[in-house]
């Protein structure tokens, strides 16, 4: 891979129907790393992925892909460098895992031309990579819910991008399945630099598993960096509302937050 | 509690309001119509005296007209809530849903093929098409992912309507004297309601009216989820069974008689809703009122606009329904589409 | 560079030649349909007498009824449910729902009222019926587009469908108006038209039908890979770097040109639009665009149904009546097939 691309929003402000949901938020996507968004319900984190995603246009500011504005350029020129999983993708009706995956190839394929010897080698290796290639030639809404996730990240993978936004990859999922999720991710950003930016519900998952952290609330990045830099029982309680204390996290060494609640505050405090 | 009381006396002056606004329609409706006639006459023939005088009885054979309007433009609307109440959709509304259709279709079978011609007989025969339609659309509808939107409920309603005209236009195509009945019946029309006619569905609106009335309570916990109505110790599959009953009498017995009729189950419940708030207790009254004056005042418009003839009552609601359901469409968000 | 691995290739390749076979006995069955259709009849000729009159040989009896009655109606058949399956696949793929077809977005409406306005009010006949009905059938879906993409909250399909939906209770309360003014001979007339039929299909309009079903078809068949992505959501659509509102509009007024001039042609024969998309899935396999099955299915459905309507049973009905009772049983299965999926 020549370049690895670069991903930044520069004062950028994003919503629906001109109500502004994401304010003035400036910032640049770490290379090569994962990084999670964290923050309340409707505090704008899914507007954020979605706007640099390209499937909400800025009110004003910009998405910068390779220094340049995502909106100006041409739209499969950026399906080479930039993939999504949206939330809730919809799955065409009997469509085999190994048909929906060639259709990530989209952006590199000729008019009225067969998949190309490349086709397959992408195809094939996103399918070994998620480890479903005994899935190839199953029917899609047959499958359970942590390989039809893992079905959809092959898709985005076959499109061979240089980054990737997930919007909650993991709500719908059983925990050990939300587990195999990310660390499937974590594979695939060692293996391949891609650089990896999502959304997580998840606090103590997102501290885990991301190297850099964007928080953010009512609209603006209130606070980003290393999660051991940033995380303290003070942004929590500024980000989430949210009394907690912070150990140490035994497994990972990173930190755990522990939510303390109503009933306990006066106990422990 | 200041914001309850506030609401209640809205709901009070709004069904005085209606109420007049009823009397009103009555009168003109009365009143109205191809020969004009002198209001002494219109009270002579109400108090059924002097009709001997040529006026007087032309308003003496509107009356039972006006009567039936009243009574159905009342059932139509209450199907519609009880309609909307079940499937919790506020698109749903026996034209919509293709309940007409079905109705249709069972009433051209009689026609054709038992010569079928009273009243009576057509009020079973529709109540049993618009039942078994109604369960074969909303069956369709829940089909797939995501539970009964509006837009599956709707595509659902039309896809069946398409089947069942072919149905009906097998039987009439050879049969040009079923044709020719039929057409006619096939237009919601309100005009030629005899005292007979009436007094032979009366029991069925009584039945429906009753019904959607002992419901209210049930339905409105239903608004707030299944799950939510169980827990608050409600049988909701009595409740459905019990509502859909109502719904489907009162909008068959109308159909029956005056042949399809759409939209006004669906206009006036919302416009309804959007003055008084969901709460059953108040919307099934106000829609009961609404719905006889939307059918008399659809009525009126067909005789003005009509003259020498009349435009039937069915193609005014039509005319006047579909860009209300336009509108309505426009304006909602898309997720809950 | 050729790519050696077998692991997934074998896959693809199976799903290929399925598609290739089924098309190609799709093929078969039609020229099947089509010889039939040309011998059968009141009066049987034999194939060669067939093609005699087709090349233009003056037969007594024969060539009347060969080249000016069955040769339209074979050829309007066929291009008619071409036009109509493609047509139906296209929509039901663009707007992810098994029940959308392009009837929905008031097409067919639209040229109904102005075909029955024609008939009934002004006493028009041939061809400048179906001009009218097919130009009142665009400007009426370009309205019902305009007013579900105008609203304060953009476009939706849902929207679309539902304005649609509207739309045509409006249109048919229309015609049930036009119809009962009528006098009664002219009813059946109009209501023949109403149900689609290939009875008027004149030598006259095939080539026009032939050159735009032609053309629109093979344009859009160019465009397979983009409606197989459309049909991911706009999402993926987007993401996948795809100009979705310029394919989107290329399609929808594609499918609606193939619906416009074959409904001016024939009528609106109910159903063939939505039960191709769904059958050519089934045989020629699912997840994949189906563009040139779902339209060989249409022709299929039609022809078949056209001569079943006409010699099956003690009367002749038109074909739109026979297709349209045949979309019951379909309903009766996505129900019943849906509920399976639901147990399960």
């Amino acid at each position: 891979m020549a370049t690895i691309s670069t991903l930044e929003v520069t004062g950028l402000t994003s919503g629906y129907h001109h109500n502004p949901i994401v304010k003035e938020v400036s910032a640049v996507i770490p290379k090569n790393k994962i990084s999670v968004i964290i923050g309340a319900n409707g505090c704008g984190k899914s507007t954020l992925l979605k706007s640099m995603a390209r499937l909400l246009t800025p009110n004003s500011g910009a998405v910068l892909l390779n220094g340049k504005k995502i909106q100006e350029e041409s739209s499969k020129h950026v399906a080479k460098k930039l993939g999504l999983l949206p939330q809730t993708p919809i799955v065409p009706d009997g469509i085999k895992v190994s048909d929906l995956i060639a259709r990530g190839r989209f952006p590199y394929r000729k008019f009225m031309q067969n998949l190309s010897a490349d086709d397959y080698k992408a195809i094939e290796e996103s399918m070994s990579m998620m480890g479903i290639l005994d899935l190839a030639d199953k029917p899609v809404d047959e499958l359970s819910g942590g390989q039809r996730q893992r079905v959809w990240i092959a898709l985005a993978l076959a499109q061979e991008t240089d980054i990737l936004l997930l919007d909650e990859p993991i709500t719908y999922l059983d925990i050990s399945y939300q587990i195999e999720i990310l660390d499937l991710l974590v594979e695939l950003n060692k293996k391949k630099g891609t650089t990896i930016c999502m959304v997580l519900h998840d606090i103590n998952l997102a501290v885990r598993y991301a190297d850099y952290l964007f928080a953010m609330k009512k609209g603006k990045l209130i606070k980003e960096g290393k999660p051991s830099e940033i995380i303290s029982s003070k942004l929590l309680e500024e980000v989430f509302g949210l009394k907690s204390t912070i150990i140490n996290d035994p497994v990972s060494n990173t930190p755990l937050i522990i939510p303390i609640g109503k009933h306990l505050a006066a106990s422990s405090l | 509690m200041k914001p309850m009381k506030k609401f209640s006396n809205s709901f009070l002056l709004f069904s005085i309001l209606s109420i007049f606004l009823l009397l009103f329609c009555m009168i003109l409706s009365v009143s109205y119509g191809a020969v004009p006639v002198a209001y002494h006459n219109v009270i002579n023939a109400i108090k059924n005296v002097g009709l001997e005088e040529y006026e007087t009885l032309v308003v003496a054979t509107r009356i039972p007209r006006v009567v039936f309007g009243v009574i159905s433009g009342a059932a139509l609307s209450i199907s519609g809530v009880m309609m909307q109440a079940i499937t919790r959709n506020p698109i749903a509304d026996p034209s919509i849903l293709g309940v007409n259709t079905g109705a249709s279709l069972f009433v051209v079978c009689g026609m054709a093929f038992f010569h079928i011609s009273s009243s009576y007989e057509y009020i079973w025969l529709a109540f049993i098409g618009a039942a078994l339609t109604a369960v074969l659309v909303y069956g369709l509808a829940a089909c797939g992912n995501g539970g009964v939107t509006p837009m599956k409920l709707a595509l659902a309603g039309t896809a069946t309507s398409i089947a069942l005209q072919s149905m009906i236009n097998t039987i009439m195509l050879p049969n040009g004297q079923v044709m020719d009945s039929f057409r006619f019946w096939q237009v919601g029309n309100i005009g030629a309601a005899s005292w007979d006619d009436i007094k032979t569905i009366l029991p069925y609106f009584m039945v429906g009216f009753v019904l959607s009335i002992i419901v209210i309570h049930p339905l409105n916990a239903i608004a707030l989820g299944d799950e939510m109505a169980i827990s608050l110790g409600i049988n909701v599959t009595l409740t459905r069974v019990l509502a859909a009953l109502a719904g489907v009498l009162l909008c068959a017995s109308t159909t029956a008689l005056a042949g399809p009729i759409g939209f006004v189950g669906l206009m006036v419940p919302h416009l309804v809703r959007a003055i008084v708030g969901p709460d059953l207790k108040k919307v099934i009254p106000l829609s009961a009122l609404l719905g006889a004056c939307l059918l008399l005042i659809a009525d009126l418009i067909g005789r003005i606009f009509g003259r020498p003839g009349e435009i039937e009552s069915g193609i005014i609601t039509a005319f006047l329904g579909a860009p209300v359901f336009i509108l309505i469409i426009r304006k909602v968000k898309v997720q809950s589409l | 560079m050729k790519y050696e691995k077998t692991a997934i290739l074998d896959g693809y390749r199976k799903r290929n030649r399925r598609y290739l076979l089924v098309c190609g006995a799709m093929g078969f069955i039609i020229l099947g349909l089509a010889i039939f259709e040309m011998v059968y009849g009141n009066t049987v000729y034999p194939i060669s007498t067939v093609i005699k009159a087709l090349m233009g040989e003056n037969i007594k009896g024969a060539s009347y009824t060969i080249v000016s009655i069955r040769l339209p109606r074979m050829s309007g058949g066929l291009l008619c449910g071409f036009a109509f399956g493609m047509a139906g696949n296209i929509f039901q793929k663009l707007l992810r729902n098994p029940l959308a077809s392009p009837d929905i977005i008031g097409v067919t409406s639209g040229s109904s009222v102005a075909a029955v306005y024609c008939i009934l009010v002004l006493h028009l006949s041939g061809s400048i019926v179906s001009i009218i009905a097919m130009l009142s059938g665009l400007l009426v879906s370009a309205i019902i587009y305009w007013l579900a993409q105008s609203g304060p909250y953009g476009f939706s399909n849902s929207r679309l469908i539902l304005t649609g939906i509207g739309a045509q209770a409006f249109l048919n309360a229309l015609v049930s108006w036009l119809l009962l003014k009528a006098a009664q001979y002219d009813v059946p007339n109009a209501l023949r038209w109403l149900s689609g039929s290939l009875n008027n299909v004149n030598l006259s309009e095939i080539p026009r039908l032939l050159f735009v079903t032609a053309t629109v078809s093979l344009f859009l068949s160019v465009f397979y890979k983009h409606l197989e992505i459309i049909e991911l959501g706009e999402h993926h659509a987007i993401t996948l770097g795809l100009n979705k509102n310029a394919i989107r509009i290329t399609f929808i007024l594609g499918a609606l040109i193939l619906i416009a001039f074959a409904t001016s042609i024939s009528g609106p024969i109910a159903s063939v639009a939505f039960l191709s998309g769904p059958i050519a899935n089934k045989l020629a396999g699912e997840g994949k665009s189906n563009m040139l099955s779902s339209g060989l299915t249409g022709s299929i459905l039609v022809m078949a149904s056209d001569m079943a309507a006409q010699y099956a049973f003690p009367a002749r009905y038109p074909v739109g009546v026979l297709t349209g009772i045949l979309g019951a049983p379909y309903l009766i299965y996505l129900l019943l097939s849906y509920n399976r999926k639901g147990v399960q």
